[in-house]
């Protein structure tokens, strides 16, 4: 009667380690190439752009992770960067971090009356005007930043993902891709150096970009496992 | 009685839990020793026979026409192309690992290989994202050659 009873023992334990399981997702599930199908903010759709729409993950074994959007395909004449790069991995089986660029905004005020202080430039005709690039320069920072998602769902076909995160650290970063409009072209970098960088702050938007990063959202992303 | 039950209980309960151990063991080394088996398998002195690229014969990626895989995890290339010859450059070290099942160069990062290796033929595969979005494979299929000092 007692081994019958050892024997019960033996298949409950069993049987909790199973369902236990069942409540985490392997990482090899994960490996391979994810095209992203939605995004939510608050659980609102949000609209995507056709360079937005376009985002894909292609995630390997070894812990890297290529990106591939089309958010600055327009910039260096119509052959701008479209391939990025960063690491991913999975915690405890409910979490995947991903490593991906980010900008802070720096962007200096005067201290009386907190105007956005911009760098000027004699255009050819000795027109006195802002030096959007100069300026810009001055009130991004870039820098890498790890995000870590909760796994909703993680199957062959499917992945969704959610991150809580302020409204300007997803629209200043490649989660995972960018709007366009967020973005201009740095036209005067030396070869090899990143092209892009987010928008000029000006009076006119500074606080609205300083409420983005004040701005505590919970964002889905969805996507579809692709073959190759 | 309670005491002689439970001496009878755990033993069995123990040889219950044997063979999921064994598994779980023979599970941990057989993992490593495909790790340590393709680590062996790379290491030597490789000869460029061939790339192809999304299974179209194009020509040798010049960049790495002889490899050299050591066992200190350090990889010497015989870079031939034009910029490396005209810039004395020809010899290129690199560090490289085998994880996830994948060749890691270090020069070669973001992208790692896929290695398939016999003994003496081994097999590189990647893919990139092309500008369009798709993906491109590419192969490197090499010859092993006599170990030779690379300086």
């Amino acid at each position: 009667m007692k081994t019958v009873y050892g024997f019960f023992i033996l298949i409950f334990s069993l049987a909790v380690f199973s369902s236990c399981k069942k409540d985490t997702f392997e990482a090899s599930t994960a490996t391979g190439l994810w095209k992203q199908v939605s995004v939510t903010e608050d659980g609102t759709p949000m609209s995507l752009t056709p360079e937005q729409e376009s985002c894909e993950l292609l995630l390997e074994a070894n812990g890297t992770c290529r990106y591939y959007h089309q958010s600055f395909i327009k910039y260096n004449n119509g052959s701008g960067p479209t391939k990025f790069y960063g690491t991913w991995s999975m915690l405890d089986g409910k979490w995947i971090n991903f490593t991906t660029e980010k900008w802070q905004f720096v962007a200096p005020i005067t201290s009386d009356s907190n105007k956005v202080i911009l760098t000027y430039k004699k255009d050819i005709t000795n027109k006195l005007g802002i030096d959007t690039l100069t300026s810009v320069q001055k009130q991004w920072s870039q820098y890498h930043i790890q995000s870590r998602f909760t796994i909703l769902q993680l199957s062959d076909t499917e992945m969704e993902i959610r991150l809580k995160t302020f409204e300007g650290e997803k629209k200043y970063a490649f989660l995972f891709a960018p709007a366009p409009s967020d973005f201009i072209e740095l036209k005067t970098v030396a070869a090899g150096k990143a092209n892009y960088i987010p928008k000029l702050a000006t009076n006119q938007n500074y606080w609205t970009i300083r409420k983005e990063f004040q701005t505590l959202k919970t964002y889905i992303f969805k996507f579809r496992k692709e073959t190759y | 009685m309670k005491n002689t039950s439970e001496r009878i209980l755990f033993p069995r309960l123990l040889l219950g839990c044997l063979p999921l151990l064994i598994l779980f063991l023979g599970t941990a080394c057989k993992k490593d020793a495909e790790v340590d088996n393709m680590t062996t398998k790379i290491t030597g002195t490789w000869h460029q026979i061939s790339q192809t690229k999304d299974d179209i014969p194009a020509s040798k990626d010049s960049s790495r026409l002889i490899m050299q895989i050591n066992a200190n995890n350090i990889c010497i290339l015989c870079d031939s192309s034009k910029v490396a010859v005209k810039a004395k450059t020809i010899i290129k070290r690199s560090g490289w690992s085998y994880t996830g099942g994948l060749f890691n160069l270090a020069i070669d990062l973001p992208a790692a290989w896929t290695p398939v290796a016999e003994t003496n033929k081994l097999t590189l595969e990647r893919v990139d994202f092309k500008q369009d979005g798709a993906l491109t494979k590419t192969k490197l299929t090499f010859e092993r050659v006599a170990d030779l000092e690379i300086k």
